[in-house]
């Protein structure tokens, strides 16, 4: 065979190889190319069990993760409509949301309240609706009790415990007031957590930190006026932020959880979040 | 008059390629590698994953595991072109092309062509001996028929051509 043709066969096989390789590459690898995250925050927060209607920590950690790790992302938009969830499920993602390098915007749409104020006090910046509800700085925790339901159908509830403080919180027996008192502190640790980064973050005067303090939910013009929320607005405003940011030509890339058909699994060991100390 | 075709053993003809063009032969085929083969895959492939590669900075690939990843999938799918590459100019025309612009071929130690046996473990064993480039070149250096640690392993010799059939005339003096 001619040399040339060689050569030429050479070339035509090695081109093939390149472009058929670095398309194939290139589609498996391919990475979202909008230059703003949109993460949702929707529903309630937990640790372990998500159910519809709640969101897991773990997933929202993967998707800020996701995000930070994207080279086109410039800025990550945290779209809020959230009454907050478990404390350390709140605590959790809060704390990614303040260790995150690129810059984040608090988005609160409906409702960003306890837990889920609790993440936007740790953006960079929180705009909100004036309608929206804002606010509900504080821990709680309740549990139905139906000692008194089973005594009236004539069950008696026994209990073996190596401790007297073993079966606190149990839904058979009424607390003690010890009992009351160790749950007391609980819930106080965790408003302290709460109130402290609240204030490391939002540098709010004493006088808002009196009003809300006491878990009150605000409106927000009430929570702008406060300190708690940066600006009033919508979407328009958060681009507003974004162009102000440096950010041009805002292209929007939403990160979710995949997945068609949602865990029903998870029902199986759900428990009600409520039983623990939560930012509610 | 008759003209006469006297082919005579390869082996008889073998001049051992030097260092000196070797390496030059070498630098040729990494450009060819670096322009018609690295610049157009990279190219290519982070324009349709989407990779700002440009704006990527050292710390940010090594503390991006997905991101090294991604650039570690490329580098090692062009290197594995290159090798290709290596190979199929080896099998088609019997040495690489900056071998070939130098007037180099690679011939089996027995003065035949490659087999393809050779021809694999030769390239094979190149990504291995590429880790060992400075060894390599100092093997090179030292060895009388200036073999590298591919050309070891597949039993294979980097020669100069020379015109392996001889055409004189004859006169027929009967």
């Amino acid at each position: 065979m001619n040399e040339i043709l060689k050569l030429v066969i050479l070339f035509l096989l090695v081109s093939l190889l390149i472009i058929s390789s670095s398309a194939v590459l290139g589609v498996f690898y391919s990475i979202p190319s909008g230059n703003v995250a949109l993460v949702k925050l929707d529903g309630e927060l937990v640790s372990f069990g998500s159910v519809l209607g709640s969101q897991s920590s773990d997933d929202i950690i993967s998707l800020l993760e996701a995000a930070e790790d994207n080279p086109n992302i410039e800025a990550i938009v945290l779209s809020i409509n959230s009454v907050g969830g478990m404390s350390v499920a709140s605590k959790e993602v809060s704390n990614k949301v303040l260790n995150l390098s690129k810059p984040v915007i608090a988005w609160i749409r409906e409702v960003g309240t306890s837990g889920a104020y609790l993440i936007a006090s740790s953006s960079d910046y929180i705009i909100s609706d004036e309608l929206s509800m804002v606010g509900s700085i504080g821990s709680t925790m309740s549990y139905l009790e139906f000692s008194e339901t089973l005594t009236k159908y004539g069950v008696e509830y026994e209990s073996l415990s190596s401790g007297d403080l073993k079966e606190m919180g149990s839904l058979f027996k009424n607390l003690t007031s010890e009992e009351r008192e160790l749950y007391m502190d609980l819930i106080n640790a965790s408003f302290e957590y709460f109130l402290n980064h609240v204030i490391e973050q939002r540098n709010l005067t004493s006088e808002a930190l009196s009003i809300v303090s006491d878990g009150r939910v605000l409106s927000g013009s009430q929570a702008f006026n406060l300190g708690l929320v940066d600006e009033l607005g919508s979407w328009n405003e958060v681009v507003k932020e974004l162009e102000l940011l440096n950010i041009k030509d805002v292209k929007v890339e939403e990160y979710s959880v995949s997945g068609f058909f949602p865990d029903f699994s998870s029902f199986l060991d759900f428990k009600p979040s409520s039983v623990f100390p939560t930012y509610d | 008059m008759t003209e006469y075709k006297i082919i005579l053993p390869r082996k008889d003809f073998t001049i051992i390629a030097s260092v000196q063009k070797r390496i030059l032969a070498f630098i040729i085929d990494l450009l060819i590698f670096f322009f018609l083969i690295l610049t157009p895959f990279l190219s290519n492939y982070y324009s349709i994953s989407g990779i700002p590669i440009d704006k990527v900075g050292v710390d940010e690939l090594l503390n991006n595991t997905q991101l090294y990843a991604i650039v570690s999938a490329g580098d090692f799918t062009s290197y594995s072109i290159f090798l290709f590459y290596l190979a199929g100019s080896e099998l088609l025309l019997k040495a690489t092309i900056g071998k070939r612009m130098l007037n180099l071929s690679v011939i089996s130690k027995k003065g035949k062509d490659l087999s393809l046996m050779q021809l694999i473990t030769r390239n094979i064993s190149k990504s291995i001996a590429f880790f060992l480039l400075p060894f390599d070149a100092v093997l090179m250096f030292f060895d009388p028929e200036h073999r590298r640690v591919s050309d070891f392993i597949s039993s294979t010799l980097v020669v100069e051509n020379r015109k392996l059939i001889k055409k004189f005339p004859v006169v027929n003096e009967l």
